[in-house]
């Protein structure tokens, strides 16, 4: 249509409608003339273009705040994962900027993300070799090596930050992050504390290795227990005392293999302690038992120091510290003297008391084994060995003589008119004269002869490996001497006494005990018959008169 | 009795031939929009109430139609073809416009200027 002007009044509208879209009026429109030419259906075809574009476009607004909406809600909960974690995880791009720094992480580093250059990292975090004070290099750190393309595993670093109060271990694994066009876009580490759990690993440890020294101490206990068990058992089971002593010595080495020492034994009679064995050193000497703190203060002493005014007297001076131990049970038995070197003294105070329990145990029993054995073998009157001992004896030092191609003497001496001294002073004297007699024989005979009260006033005495010569003139000896013994009644001095002697040799006049004893009987007859106070010997006369001797 | 071969409205005309064509011609100065598209399809099932019938659209005095209804028929199914008869500038911008920029339209449909050739097709497209 045109308006006069040249033109069309619809252009101008169109134009208009145009700009209108242009500046985001999609609503815009314009009305055709309803002539149906060109121009209108250039209109028409405007308007529905508008129309496409108005709808496209709030379509599209549509689908855009649907996947806003749908993006939110994944990275919401993409978020609420990480948060929950327990891992921390950081993700960084190309650049080193952080595009991922969940919850834990925060708290694990003491601090959240920082615009820091990756070589900043470490200064700025507080990233340390494991117990040490040599900062990490930021470029070995798992994410900017992640971010080189390599992968990491179990990285352990320290974290040092004054946020965090104490510092925390964490082990950290660091991987590359690659685009959707597989191009290398940056990296993310996974870490956690391991803190605690070390300190879990390190109590463990701790605990493990007491625990051993706790079964090794046990094994170790139960070795000296049953060392100590068989110590007891060996101890009771030797065949005299001195056995004994050698026994417990050998496993005092065992049950203490760096000690030395002594065993001391008390005697009472003479007040001294008495060196009965010793292992890894000489013996020490005797002592009285007033030389020794321990003895003094009746409990266990210990030295462990050179100069010590506490040292004992009969301690000789070397280079180690000792023990003194008193064995009572309850009185006084014995003492252990342990000498160790001085950085192995301490630690051992329960197994030396063990010890001590033990072996005083282990020496009263035995001296009650021999106390019983000597009553069941001696005279009660003259402590000398009776006749059960005797007939024990007597075959066995036959048996050995024989077996050695010895000779041995056997005297039988009985006091002369006993029965007039008891008559005339009583039986207290009586009684006073045999243990008079007991002394006097102990102190004429040698260290391996034996003397036993035969019955009444009559006495066997075995010399072993002696030749009849030597029995014979140690008979006339005590012959002799017995004249000497003087037994007093209050402040009288009672008459002196006589014995006869008579003597017998194997195998010159018998081979068996019955034969010996006979033979040395019918001698000790013929002294009597030819007078007394004599020495005869088996298979002679008796001298009648002034000669003493049948030899 | 209402002849159930013909729908008539003050905007459009819809008629089923012997020929199987359902022929609709729009109203002059008629602007399409939703509820008129969806009255038409109403009636062309009313109409076509078996499958194989193709249709004729006069289209050449409607004054223009809306987006909602090119939405509408984009989706329509049912009958073979669609042949648009636009005899005016404007009524080819409409046709072009509906065939070119809803590439979604399911029924296969061309614009014709003369309706010998537009039955033609139909035919064709029928067989």
């Amino acid at each position: 249509m045109n308006t006069g002007t040249g033109l069309d009044p619809r252009i101008g509208e169109m134009l208009s409608m145009i700009t209108r879209l242009a500046a985001g009026e999609l609503q815009a429109r314009t009305e055709t003339a309803g002539a149906g030419d060109d121009l209108d259906a250039v209109i028409t075809g405007l308007n529905m273009l508008a129309e496409e574009l108005e709808a496209t476009t709030a379509e599209l607004f549509q689908e855009r705040a649907g996947l806003e909406k749908h993006i939110a809600e994944r990275t919401a909960i993409l978020q609420s994962v990480l948060d929950n974690m327990s891992e921390g995880v950081i993700v960084a791009d190309m650049s080193g900027r952080f595009r991922v720094f969940n919850k834990s992480a925060t708290e694990m580093l003491g601090m959240g993300k920082v615009e820091a250059a990756p070589e900043q990292w470490s200064a700025v975090y507080g990233l340390y070799y494991p117990d040490s004070e040599i900062p990490y290099p930021p470029d070995q750190l798992p994410l900017a090596r992640a971010m080189r393309g390599d992968d990491s595993s179990g990285i352990e670093i320290m974290v040092r930050n004054p946020l965090l109060g104490n510092p925390a271990l964490i082990s950290m694994s660091g991987r590359p992050v690659f685009d959707a066009g597989g191009q290398l876009w940056g990296g993310v580490v996974v870490f956690r504390d391991i803190s605690r759990q070390r300190e879990y690993e390190d109590a463990l440890r701790v605990a493990r290795a007491d625990l051993e020294s706790m079964v090794a101490e046990l094994e170790q206990r139960n070795q000296q227990a049953g060392l100590l068990a068989e110590l007891s058992d060996s101890m009771m089971t030797t065949a005299d005392e001195q056995e004994a002593y050698r026994v417990a010595a050998f496993f005092l080495k065992r049950l203490l293999p760096e000690s030395t020492g002594t065993l001391f034994v008390f005697n009472n009679s003479r007040n001294l302690m008495e060196a009965k064995a010793s292992w890894g050193e000489e013996s020490e000497e005797d002592f009285a038992p007033d030389e020794c703190w321990a003895l003094r203060r009746g409990k266990i002493h210990m030295v462990s120091e050179a100069d010590t005014p506490l040292g004992c007297a009969h301690a000789r001076s070397a280079p180690e510290g000792y023990y003194c131990l008193p064995l009572n049970a309850p009185e006084l038995l014995g003492l252990l003297h342990l000498r160790l070197p001085y950085d192995r003294l301490q630690g051992l105070d329960q197994l030396i008391a063990m010890i001590g329990e033990r072996l005083s145990l282990a020496l009263f029993n035995l001296q009650l084994r021999y106390r019983l054995r000597n009553l069941s073998i001696r005279d009660s009157l003259t402590t000398l060995f009776n006749r059960r001992y005797l007939e024990e004896t007597l075959d066995r030092e036959i048996s050995r003589a024989k077996r050695n191609g010895q000779r041995l003497g056997l005297i039988m001496a009985d006091l002369d008119r006993f029965k007039q001294f008891n008559d005339h002073y009583g039986h207290g004297a009586g009684d006073d004269l045999l243990r008079s007699i007991g002394s006097f024989f102990r102190n004429h005979l040698r260290g391996g002869d034996v003397a036993c009260r035969y019955g009444g006033e009559e006495f066997l005495l075995i010399m072993p490996d002696a030749e009849q010569e030597e029995v014979l003139r140690r008979a006339e000896r005590m012959r002799l001497d017995i004249t000497g013994i003087t037994v007093m009644k209050g402040k009288e001095k009672l008459s002196s006494v006589t014995m006869s002697f008579g003597v017998a040799m194997y195998p010159a006049h018998g081979e068996t005990s019955d034969e010996l004893i006979a033979a040395s009987d019918k001698a000790l007859y013929q002294a009597k018959d030819a007078g007394r106070d004599r020495v005869v010997l088996a298979g002679t006369q008796a001298s009648p008169e002034g000669a003493r001797s049948g030899a | 009795m209402t002849d159930t071969s013909k729908y008539e409205t003050p905007d459009f005309s819809m008629m089923l031939g012997d020929d199987g064509i359902i022929r609709c011609v729009w109203a002059p100065g008629v602007v399409v929009n939703g509820e008129l598209a969806r009255e038409s399809q109403l009636a062309l099932q009313r109409l076509g109430g078996q499958t194989g019938n193709a249709m004729l659209a006069d289209i050449s005095a409607i004054k223009s139609m809306t987006h909602e209804a090119r939405e509408i028929y984009a989706a329509a199914e049912g009958i073979v073809a669609v042949a648009l008869l636009a005899r005016s500038p404007v009524a080819t911008v409409i046709g072009n416009f509906f065939i070119g920029v809803k590439k979604t339209v399911r029924v296969p449909t061309q614009i014709f200027t003369t309706e010998d050739k537009a039955i033609a097709w139909l035919k064709e497209m029928m067989k």
